[in-house]
């Protein structure tokens, strides 16, 4: 290697002074070449059709993967916790009402009422084991009925205690001495 | 040409919807399994939603046989739950123990964040888990179930149960039973000796030499029983026979048609009607509060005792010798003596208490 040759190599980056223009050399290129016609598939009608289905068929299977993995879920929740609920719309109000005859009736003294209605406090434990039972899912109609014969009880004993007050059986149909 | 392409659309969405409607599935398995036991043996069983008979035979085995039957939306699901659920049996000589096992499934950490997230996760499931079981007729049976009844014939050995949420017949009479219930019916024929703890629900027994009820909630009736221990709340009771009754009322309502021997009652806001005493110079001996008391003391011979504070007391005039002494005018305090009969040995007839109203007639 001579001593020019040599130079030329070590000095090689002070010659990177000018860079291609890669934008133009390829638009030159581009204008060189044949553009090719687009194919239009969509124009074929039974491909069409075809392609409509299996975009339906496609939506609809994502769409039942998800329902059978989280709406039905959801759904059927909503059936059982709509059954629930309107059980406890239905007999919430008429407890209540029973509840109120009872703390409104001067028949009884506040330390009877505070008694009788202690059983409720048992119902509404038995109510709540009953409602975690249901999270369990292995026979809710067992368990709502279960529910309705709760509330049902409650408006029940409240009655029997009403009537039975009530109901006095101080006749006069025995004659006799009153002391 | 474009309403038969939606046409076909919606026809092609409508078959498919029909996979998202579709019934219920039903799938069940059974398992039949027989041991040694014999008369001096005892079984357990522990059953949740299914129904479980027991039947009484002369061989010295047992037989179980349970049938599991699982309704689910999918019948891959179903059949999952189906092989969740189990029978599991420990056995010894002359002891066997039934359970149901129900194992958890989804155990995945995205399906318990699921369940965390939706408290009621339901593709509604419908278990069912029967039981059938042939046992020696005088082996002993302690029986747990929820969710389903229990049924008990040709048998008549030593019962425990504990039901909840259930009905139970037992077909034969039995001679010991201790029985546990919540909301639930009760129909027994005779249960010689008995003790039944009892919420929500109605009993119904046919005769008992001595029983014991502590219950709550529940429509008795019982035919006819020798001796009556009863500790009441809320309850309605009727008794057509009596031989003697004892125990705390509150809340209750008993009426009996005849009581052959002695009542000993403590009494808060209940009433207790009494058509007949039989024996002549019965004991009775009452402390109420609140409550109403209504006796035919027809053809008694007793000595009258009663301390009163305010409430209604009212006797026939055939009484005699009626003493009243006021202890407390203004509280209406009074002590009240009198006889009434015409035999020489009379019984006591004792009344304590506060308010209520007493009638007793002829």
């Amino acid at each position: 290697m001579d001593d020019f040759e040599k130079y030329i190599k070590e000095n090689r980056y002070l010659f990177d002074e000018h860079r291609a223009d890669k934008s133009k050399i390829w638009d030159n290129i581009e204008s060189g070449l044949n553009s090719p016609k687009p194919i239009i598939l969509w124009r074929s009608p039974v491909l069409r059709v075809a392609a409509s289905i299996l975009i339906l068929v496609g939506a609809f299977s994502i769409i039942n993967l998800f329902f059978n993995s989280t709406f039905n879920h959801k759904s059927n929740n909503n059936i059982v916790n709509q059954e629930l609920r309107d059980i406890d719309t239905y007999y919430k109000d008429l407890v209540a009402f029973q509840v109120q005859l009872v703390k409104n009736n001067s028949k009884l003294q506040e330390e009877e009422k505070e008694e009788f209605l202690s059983f409720m406090d048992e119902l509404d434990e038995e109510y709540n084991s009953l409602k975690l039972e249901m999270t369990k899912n292995l026979n809710n109609e067992y368990i709502l009925e279960a529910i309705v014969n709760n509330y049902k009880k409650r408006i029940e004993l409240i009655e029997n205690l009403l009537k039975q007050i009530n109901d006095s059986k101080k006749s006069n149909e025995n004659e006799g001495y009153i002391l | 040409m474009k309403v038969t392409f939606y046409r076909h659309i919606f026809l092609l969405l409508l078959l498919c919807s029909i996979n998202n409607i579709s019934a219920q599935e039903k799938v069940n398995k059974k398992i039949k399994k027989t041991y040694p036991l014999t008369n001096a043996g005892e079984l357990h069983l522990e059953n949740k939603y299914g129904n479980i008979t027991i039947v009484g035979w002369e061989e010295k085995t047992i037989q179980i046989n349970v049938e599991i039957q699982v309704t689910k939306k999918k019948k891959e699901d179903a059949d999952e739950l189906l092989n969740r659920i189990d029978m599991e049996v420990n056995n010894t000589e002359d002891f066997i123990k039934i359970s149901s096992i129900i194992k958890d499934g989804n155990n995945s950490i995205l399906s318990r964040l699921f369940d965390k997230a939706n408290p009621f996760d339901f593709d509604k499931s419908n278990i069912q888990i029967d039981y059938s079981v042939y046992l020696p007729s005088n082996a002993e049976i302690n029986i747990t179930n929820k969710f389903g009844d229990i049924i008990i014939s040709s048998w008549n050995g030593k019962l425990k149960a504990n039901l909840q949420h259930g009905d139970m017949w037992l077909n034969k009479d039995l001679n010991n039973a201790n029985i546990e219930m919540k909301f639930g019916k009760l129909k027994t024929k005779s249960i010689t000796y008995g003790n039944i703890r009892f919420k929500n629900g109605e009993i119904n027994i046919e005769k008992s030499e001595d029983l014991k009820i502590s219950s709550s909630g529940a429509v008795i009736e019982i035919e006819d029983v020798e001796s009556l221990e009863v500790h009441s709340s809320k309850d309605q009771i009727t008794i057509d026979e009596i031989g003697n009754i004892q125990g705390e009322l509150m809340f209750s309502n008993i009426n009996i048609n005849t009581v052959h021997d002695s009542i000993y009652l403590t009494m808060e806001v209940a009433d207790l009607w009494v058509s007949k005493i039989e024996k002549t110079n019965a004991n009775v001996t009452i402390n109420q509060e609140s409550s109403e008391l209504n006796i035919n003391i027809s053809g008694l011979t007793i000595d009258f005792e009663a301390s009163l504070e305010q409430g209604l007391l009212r006797i026939p005039k055939s009484f005699t010798n009626i003493k009243t002494n006021v202890i407390d005018k203004r509280k209406r305090i009074r002590d009240i003596t009198a006889f009434y009969g015409n035999n020489n040995v009379a019984g006591k007839f004792k009344i304590t208490g506060k308010k209520g109203a007493i009638v007793l007639k002829e």
